[in-house]
């Protein structure tokens, strides 16, 4: 399965993430269990490398991968990720969506989503904790 | 803090709310002086805007005077002014900086929902379900504003609230609608629905070098205003056969541009808008598209179609074909607000329009409730109303 954003900043930006997630990869690939299930969905993002360590960190646990591309005519870079298909009969997949209520496609589209937010924005946009009349 | 909530179809409470709090670094928290019933709340109004939950803060058009701002914040400060633009804009995504701002790419929390209904997300809005974000709205006494360097605007002493209020949705969606019918020298503009919006469509399409503006509504108030405050012509479509008449007040042409100020909850008695009635009725479609179809049947060969009032979802019997014969060019979406605030704001200092003739009723913020129901039942000449909290 596969997920694309383009995010609207230069190529030359996600260089330090590119480099981060070979590393890590490789790290992995000594050590498989290393981080596997270290993922917290809930985890604070408070700026780009936590949100990028959202996303890296559930990709790794999905087994999947990440490609930065430039997008045409100076519209940004495309942030493509890929990861196995998890059907929900699956470990992963079942395992993930009984504790978190998510599917992996989900949880992945909203770590991207998030990365982007941040690299763009600044900020991810939320509703947690504004007012509300009774329920 | 007092604020207005929906409870379901035609059931807005005045309920207390803890007061809202900086959330994310670039937000803003306003002190609202005035805010307004706007047409489009009257779809939430009557329970067609799917995606609210009870209890959720409703409205879109409010100003008032920064009194909180977020550490990120650098162009704001307490006690400025301010009017705030409906749609909530990053002012960093591909859309923001192409002037798309009501098609912000980072300002919807539940954008993965709105993907799901439409492809892809726009600009969460302030008040108008969770679809479009669930924002806390601003029939409020106060508002968190989120991207507050990017979207208030700052107002000069000498203006009222009153005078500027409307800079925040109505009067930049229908300079918008005009804009986007692309007139030139000599053109008719026609106008469905003179409702806030469509009054400001008529004063925009002057204001844009119409030769003339022909406004249809049933409502006589409604076309009074039309005639007497924006110069148009009238048709009141109960009287008349609206796609004739045009055709006999544009020398046999049909309007250069057609501007749908209606939206998903239009009135008819032709039978195309008996069977909307009935299919909405029983929710085999959502919208009823009833002067958008005349508005298509009317309008010249090559003309621009230009959408302001809000769908929502799914229409029935659409005569693309007759847009398709005629090569029309259609136009629509939420307004980009953000494109209009200062050119508009310097219309109204000097003195080419004042947006306050649209009010027609003042009220607290308490009595919203009242306000509703005369707007959407149009009792007592109702047209517009603002509310003080």
């Amino acid at each position: 399965m596969e997920k694309v954003m383009t995010i609207n900043r230069p190529p030359e930006d996600f260089a330090q993430f590119k480099q981060d997630f070979a590393d890590t990869y490789h790290i992995e690939a000594m050590m498989p269990t290393a981080t596997t299930g270290k993922t917290t969905p809930t985890q604070e993002i408070r700026n780009e490398w936590d949100a990028w360590h959202a996303l890296k960190e559930r990709l790794i646990a999905c087994a999947g991968n990440v490609q930065f591309g430039q997008a045409p005519n100076g519209r940004g870079t495309e942030v493509r990720v890929s990861f196995p298909y998890s059907a929900p009969g699956g470990m992963v997949g079942s395992m993930v969506a009984k504790i978190l209520d998510k599917s992996p496609e989900q949880w992945i589209t909203e770590d991207l989503r998030h990365f982007k937010e941040m690299m763009e924005a600044g900020e991810i946009a939320t509703i947690t904790g504004q007012p509300v009349g009774s329920k | 803090m007092k604020a207005i909530c929906w409870y379901g179809a035609h059931d807005m409470r005045v309920e207390n709310v803890p007061d809202p709090k900086i959330l994310n670094p670039h937000d803003a928290i306003v002190k609202i002086t005035l805010t307004a019933i706007c047409g489009s709340d009257l779809h939430c109004y009557d329970g067609y805007i799917p995606g609210f939950e009870k209890g959720d803060i409703i409205g879109h058009e409010f100003m008032g005077e920064v009194v909180e701002v977020g550490k990120e914040v650098t162009k704001l400060k307490k006690g400025d002014r301010v009017v705030v633009p409906f749609p909530i804009a990053c002012g960093k995504c591909f859309y923001c900086q192409k002037g798309l701002w009501s098609l912000c790419d980072n300002s919807n929390p539940n954008a993965a929902v709105a993907e799901m209904m439409y492809g892809y997300s726009a600009a969460g809005l302030y008040g108008y379900s969770h679809i479009y974000g669930g924002y806390a709205g601003g029939q409020a006494q106060y508002a968190r504003v989120p991207f507050a360097d990017v979207g208030p605007i700052k107002i000069p002493e000498e203006l009222t609230d009153e005078q500027v209020l409307f800079l925040s949705d109505i009067f930049p969606t229908g300079y918008q609608a005009a804009e986007s019918c692309d007139i030139q020298k000599g053109d008719i503009v026609a106008v469905w629905g003179c409702g806030p919006v469509g009054q400001f469509a008529i004063k925009s399409a002057y204001l844009l070098g119409a030769e003339r503006v022909i406004a249809i509504d049933r409502i006589p108030e409604r076309l009074n205003l039309a005639k007497e405050k924006g110069n148009a012509d009238v048709i009141n479509y109960e009287q008349a056969d609206v796609v004739e008449t045009l055709r006999a007040m544009t020398g046999g042409r049909g309007p250069d541009g057609c501007i749908d100020g209606v939206g998903l909850e239009a009135h008819g008695k032709t039978i195309d808008a008996m069977f909307d009635k009935v299919e909405q009725t029983l929710r085999m479609e959502s919208d009823r598209p009833t002067a958008l179809r005349q508005a298509i049947q009317a309008c010249r060969k090559g003309g621009v179609l230009s959408i302001a009032g809000v769908y929502g979802g799914l229409i029935d019997k659409f005569n693309l074909g007759a847009a398709f014969a005629k090569g029309l060019i259609f136009r629509m979406g939420q307004t980009h607000v953000h494109n209009y605030l200062r050119p508009l704001l310097e219309r109204i200092q000097h003195g080419e329009i004042d947006p306050s003739f649209i009010i027609t009723h003042r009220m607290g913020l308490e009595e919203a409730p009242h306000g509703y129901e005369i707007f959407k039942n149009k009792q007592d000449n109702c047209i517009k109303v603002v509310l003080k909290p």
